[in-house]
């Protein structure tokens, strides 16, 4: 992969529904200090920056990267942006590893962030993303399409809503330790199920909240890491692929995700993931995803799914915590949830994750989702692993 | 009363994706003729990116019986593009694989939710209203029926 790299900073706002304190460039300017702060740097240290924001219209603004620039100290510094709808802060972290790994920049900074709280609607604007003719008259969206992969995972794994709700319960838990979460509210199996169907089998506290937020992620080449953390976390291996969605044919990226892992495992050396990983933040925007995920990740057997939901497998105390954030189900600032993803995941190597930290992680994973699964377009995968060694 | 039902029009959603009653309901397809490849919505150009692409694009009627692979219903009215009626009906959604190999999503013919749908059963494509346009015709486009086979 060309020269190594490392993460070596991570820097997050608090993420809210909306955030009246502040513009979009402060939220930018907060993550990117942050970031810096975290490893004693200074901008000089910042050979350039990659930022990302998913659709414009979601912050209710023309061209808000030229707008944050100057936040993200780009001035006098090569910037670009990057955008792949909710898979945009994993391929910002992509472009930064690019970067550093081609060996042109010894410390890029990564930053994404969103600001959904400008808009009305967040649903108005991904239904006009969508294609023209299925989402206005057919009334075919994101969430109906998660929900239709829903349905089929339902039959092919055997899970049931009672299980999706299991895991609402565990990542809403997850984000009373992160300090940085969103939703913060105590929920019971009982509350998700009686929550207002969405799009059947999905109920409101099995899908993701619309968040305001960035989130910042430093990585540096392997000589530089070394000295500016005390534990530089390693990308050991990673993977982006691009998916186009065949007419009709639903997408929920479970077998594109299982590709893409399949790859960025080789590179890292991970033939057992349940053995050599020991948290995953995955990004899970609906509960029935992440319980998808245990399999296509190559944590368990099909067949084995319900069981290891059941057994509390992905809980903070089990065998391997999925999402102790709390997950995209508790914040999701959409251009910055994915590099929230990485940030969260370098946390947990580096041994900072406070309340939420895993004990003896050696390995995180990471992946991103994102696009729109309407006919002839395009979706993105992305996984990550990273490592203390 | 009868002068308004008299120029009630059925009006297709989109032209050229299907065919309009009284004719059979047939969701309409386009076939390469060379790597034989089926492609909806109908294309002029051959999408198969390992095609030569230099074969005719043929206009095919896709078979109108197939199977529900997966399907939800959605309970919230989306918002606008979408024609939503007021008050908003919940509405089936569904992904349906018909005899030819290739899988279409639609909405599902009203009446049928969580209670009666169900993946793997057979279903009938049908040519059903969407919603009334602001000029009182009826939108029409596939939709897909539980069927009794």
């Amino acid at each position: 992969m060309g020269q190594r790299v490392g993460i070596v900073a991570t820097g997050q706002t608090r993420y809210r529904s909306k955030r009246k304190d502040c513009s979009a460039p402060d939220m930018v300017y907060e993550a990117t200090s942050r970031a810096l702060a975290d490893a004693a740097l200074t901008l000089k240290d910042i050979d350039a920056i990659i930022f990302g924001l998913a659709p414009e219209a979601l912050d209710g603004i023309n061209s808000m990267d030229k707008w944050c620039a100057d936040a993200a100290g780009a001035r006098n510094k090569p910037f670009m942006r990057v955008h792949t709808g909710g898979a945009t802060g994993s391929s910002v972290a992509n472009a930064a590893v690019y970067h550093v790994a081609s060996g042109m920049f010894d410390t890029v900074l990564a930053v994404a962030m969103e600001r959904v709280g400008e808009t009305p609607d967040a649903q108005t604007i991904l239904n006009r993303i969508y294609d023209p003719v299925v989402a206005s008259d057919f009334g075919l969206n994101i969430i109906n399409h998660v929900a239709m992969e829903t349905s089929r995972g339902m039959e092919a794994y055997g899970f049931t809503e009672e299980h999706m709700a299991m895991i609402s319960v565990k990542n809403h838990l997850n984000a009373f330790n992160n300090p940085y979460a969103h939703l913060q509210i105590n929920v019971s199996v009982e509350d998700v199920l009686k929550s207002p169907v969405v799009c059947w089998p999905l109920k409101l506290l099995d899908c993701c909240p619309r968040s305001d937020g960035a989130c910042a992620v430093v990585f540096a080449s392997e000589k530089k890491a070394k000295r500016m953390a005390p534990v530089p976390v390693w990308v050991n291996g990673m993977a982006a692929l691009t998916d186009i969605t065949v007419p009709g044919e639903i997408r929920g990226g479970q077998e594109q995700i299982r590709l893409t892992a399949a790859r960025a495992y080789q590179m890292a050396g991970i033939d057992h993931p349940r053995e050599q990983i020991q948290v995953v933040e995955c990004y899970a925007p609906f509960s029935s995803l992440e319980l998808m995920y245990y399999e296509t990740l190559g944590f368990c057997e099909r067949k084995d799914v319900v069981k290891l939901v059941e057994s509390g497998f992905g809980a903070m105390d089990g065998e391997v915590p999925f999402v102790p954030s709390g997950g995209v189900m508790c914040t999701n600032p959409i251009g910055a949830t994915a590099l929230i993803r990485i940030a969260e995941a370098a946390i947990q190597v580096m041994g900072k994750g406070e309340k939420r930290q895993v004990p003896d992680v050696t390995n995180a994973l990471a992946t991103g989702y994102g696009g729109s699964p309407g006919p002839g377009s395009a979706s993105f995968v992305t996984v990550m692993v990273l490592g203390k060694k | 009363m009868s002068d308004q039902n008299a120029q009630k029009k059925q009006v297709p959603a989109i032209q050229g994706w299907f065919t309009m009653p009284p004719q059979e309901p047939h969701i309409i397809a386009s076939k390469c003729s060379l790597c034989k490849g089926y492609f909806f919505p109908p294309a002029q150009v051959c999408r198969n990116p390992n095609c030569k692409k230099d074969g005719a694009m043929e206009s095919v009627m896709l078979g109108n019986k197939g199977k529900l692979e997966a399907w939800s219903v959605n309970y919230f009215s989306p918002p606008p593009p979408y024609h939503a009626p007021d008050p908003f009906v919940p509405f089936g959604v569904g992904m349906v694989s018909l005899p030819e190999g290739i899988s279409i999503t639609g909405q599902i013919s009203s009446g049928y939710d969580e209670k009666n749908l169900e993946v793997g059963m057979d279903m009938d494509v049908v040519i059903e209203k969407l919603y009334e346009d602001s000029q009182g015709n009826d939108v029409m486009a596939w939709k897909f029926k539980p069927a009794h086979r």
